[in-house]
């Protein structure tokens, strides 16, 4: 299994069963947040799932990218906190890197990907290391874009992109906050596993789990 | 939770649409946004408009700042919670006169990211926009990293000045500069007794024991510098003056405008009994006091605390200080 072409029905079904999925883990989110932020990050989690199925279930763009950018705007508008607006700046930055095509390629989906951190990186103002959700995706995003070109295989590269995306969640424990409320605890919440990341990781394992699937059952 | 209130999810709706049936000549929706409020009369032709807008819960901030000679339009977010991009999009193309618009918003990280998104978008559409942050709060990162601090009652100074500065018809450079300076010049810091509850969440934002109170806490309950014994207002006067004085610094010689501000179940009388004490610590460190404001500026449901803000002042700041302004959410405005 070399590579794989998507369509934006392809897409749109992985998104929606990830943002599905999502919905089982606010409970848990909005008790690591209250831990350390204001304890809203389950709801926003929630609101934005919502919010990205009802677009997601009938977009009015036929171009991926166009698609994805709405989607972003979509979720920023029910949900307009720092993570929802996060959340959208990685759709809208993900939707960037694609515009104009009605199929997308692995090679597309490491753009979107790259895209998606600059988007975060670019609204939010932080970097790998800062105790944020870049924590899991940037490794999540390297470590799939190196081990598919190394490998040509997808499935291996998502298995590897989830581990890394695990790895880097973890990692969040040791980290001093340098941004949002956690940041003015006077231990940076240190200790603590970072909301942000841990909800980033679950997205890209669920992401990662259906589109195996889905190109598990073409084979 | 003890609230007068019907859905909590309607919660903020509810609450503008009371606004707009009491105050129908003084305010009202913006077409393409159910959360944009602007002035009545927007826009204002040939003077630069200001926007502000942030979470609900704080009243009269942000929307009660809204009116002539203060600000144009305000983006209302669910409680504590930023607006979206696209409703601070909406306001600012109902409230450009053509001159450009200031945003004008406290230090959060959600309502930041949002201002920067609409700000792109507006650029988009060609109206000049540019920001000015207001981060007054000492007690939440020191003076060497000011740019840290969050946002509190003192913005209302800046809401006034710049409000009056753009009322002279100056441009969108002069007034981000005015901002810009009021924000420089302005410090506050708060003490808080007890918490509010977010109507969607139900309890308490944290727990603090009926003998207690925490200094510096922000006003959404972000963690302060200590937490001790309930003191006296005196002391409890003593501490935030203190704060404020050093940070600046404040010297003997300045003049100073004041604002002692009740974060929402902290009576007026408390209010004025702190407000005497700091009159006397200012006047013993020569500082004189221009003008005081006593009162609710900047709530936080119904948490009991209070906070102080002091600005120090110049011949400008003191002629647009004095300058007129209305808003039904504030007291009638006279000279000093």
């Amino acid at each position: 299994m070399t590579g794989i072409t998507l369509n934006r029905a392809d897409l749109t079904s992985v998104l929606i069963r990830a943002a599905g999925d999502m919905k089982g883990h606010v409970d848990q989110l909005r008790d690591l947040d209250a831990v350390m932020g204001d304890g809203d990050l389950g709801v926003t989690v929630g609101m934005g799932s919502d919010a990205m199925i009802a677009y997601l279930s009938a977009p009015d763009e036929t171009d991926i990218g166009k698609m994805l950018v709405k989607c972003g705007m979509n979720v920023n508008k029910v949900n307009p906190s720092t993570f929802g607006t996060l959340q959208a700046s990685a759709f809208m930055g993900a939707g960037k890197a694609v515009l104009n095509k009605t199929e997308i390629t692995v090679v597309d989906l490491i753009s979107m990907g790259n895209g998606a951190i600059d988007g975060i990186k670019k609204r939010g103002k932080a970097e790998v290391g800062d105790k944020t959700m870049l924590d899991s995706l940037v490794p999540a995003v390297e470590t799939f874009q190196r081990s598919f070109t190394e490998k040509e295989d997808i499935v291996e590269a998502l298995k590897a992109a989830v581990s890394a995306a695990e790895a880097g969640m973890l990692a969040t424990d040791h980290m001093k906050a340098k941004f949002g409320r956690g940041s003015w605890r006077p231990d940076g919440t240190v200790g603590k596993r970072d909301g942000g990341a841990t909800a980033f990781y679950y997205m890209i394992e669920s992401f990662a789990g259906h589109l195996r699937d889905l190109v598990n059952n073409r084979v | 939770m003890k609230k007068l209130m019907n859905d909590p999810l309607q919660f903020v709706d509810e609450t503008i649409s009371g606004i707009l049936k009491a105050y129908p000549f003084h305010l009202r929706l913006t077409k393409e946004s159910p959360r944009g409020l602007v002035r009545a009369d927007a826009p204002v032709k040939g003077k630069v408009a200001i926007c502000t807008g942030g979470g609900s819960g704080h009243i009269p901030l942000f929307l009660g700042y809204v009116g002539p000679g203060l600000l144009d339009g305000v983006s209302i977010g669910n409680v504590f919670a930023s607006p979206s991009a696209d409703t601070m999009l909406a306001v600012t193309k109902e409230v450009n006169g053509g001159a450009g618009v200031l945003y004008l918003f406290g230090n959060y990280s959600g309502d930041t990211m949002n201002f920067e998104m609409a700000a792109e978008m507006a650029s988009m559409e060609d109206i000049p926009v540019q920001s000015s942050v207001a981060a007054d709060d000492v007690a939440s990162a020191p003076a060497s990293q000011k740019e840290r601090r969050r946002g509190i009652a003192g913005i209302f100074f800046a809401y006034k000045i710049a409000g009056a500065k753009a009322d002279t018809m100056a441009n969108l450079d002069e007034v981000k500069a005015a901002a810009d300076r009021v924000i420089a010049n302005t410090c506050t810091m708060g003490v808080a007794l007890s918490p509010c509850t977010i109507p969607a969440v139900g309890k308490p934002n944290f727990t603090i024991a009926e003998d207690e109170m925490e200094i510096g806490m922000g006003i959404h309950g972000e963690p302060g510098i200590e937490r001790t014994k309930l003191k006296k207002a005196d002391e409890v006067a003593a501490i935030m003056a203190e704060r404020v004085i050093n940070d600046l610094p404040f010297k003997s010689g300045d003049e100073a405008a004041m604002l002692m501000n009740g974060l929402g179940a902290t009576p007026p009388e408390e209010l004025f009994i702190l407000s005497s004490k700091v009159h006397d610590i200012l006047k013993a460190h020569g500082i004189k006091v221009y003008k005081t404001f006593v009162g609710e500026y900047a709530t936080s449901m119904e948490m009991a605390g209070a906070s102080l803000s002091l600005l120090r002042l110049d011949d400008e700041f003191k002629k647009l200080l004095d300058a007129p302004a209305f808003s039904p959410f504030l007291p009638q405005w006279r000279k000093s």
